[in-house]
């Protein structure tokens, strides 16, 4: 696959499709550094040595408000306080999927914005076991 | 198994009114309990009416 400009990111939770909603995504895929120096090894007598621990990953979405059920603000007020939120994402259709199991909705604004804005929230998922398939 | 109906219009489990299984909705990786609390699938009552004994 070519490079190419983000338009078209496919976005679903909890089985919803919502990527219609969305005008900015950001996956971050990260792991714990968990530090494993010694005394006395080679390698520490150089600096700090670590490993990966575990997957601390989250998802920020700006999703466009809308009120009609099974669209932006029911799904996500449905998700808020749930460690059991599936969020898949992919840059494009045929692109690669982020599978993005139990992970966390602290917080949901389904107000917000001030006078003449359009309405629309960004929320982050924290947590869960990301997959790439 | 239980089977539940898909409720919301814009699922990838199908469209409104089909039916799917728990090993549907395994498949997909999601949490049962999660998508039947927001009214994404309905669960299907599959449980036999009471019979109503006659008296004579």
């Amino acid at each position: 696959m070519a490079i190419f400009v983000l338009s078209d990111a496919l976005v679903t939770l909890n089985t919803i499709v919502l990527g219609s909603y969305v005008n900015n995504i950001t996956l971050n895929a990260e792991r714990d550094s968990v530090e494993v120096t010694a005394m006395g090894g080679a390698a520490s007598a150089n600096g700090h040595i670590f490993t990966g621990g575990l997957q601390n990953n989250s998802a920020t979405i700006n999703f466009y408000n809308d009120e009609v059920a099974a669209k932006t603000v029911e799904t996500l007020f449905s998700a808020l306080g749930s460690g059991a939120n599936t969020l898949v994402m992919k840059n494009a259709t045929g692109g690669l999927t982020f599978t993005l199991s139990n992970c966390f909705l602290q917080t949901t604004n389904p107000i917000n914005g001030a006078t003449g804005d359009l309405s629309q929230q960004s929320v982050t998922f924290t947590g869960g076991t990301l997959v790439k398939s | 198994m239980a089977s539940y109906i898909i409720k919301a219009d814009n699922s990838t489990l199908g469209p409104v009114g089909s039916v799917v299984t728990d090993d549907d909705l395994l498949a997909a990786g999601v949490n049962i309990d999660l998508i039947v609390s927001s009214k994404i699938v309905e669960e299907q009552n599959t449980t036999k009416p009471k019979e109503i004994s006659k008296e004579s």
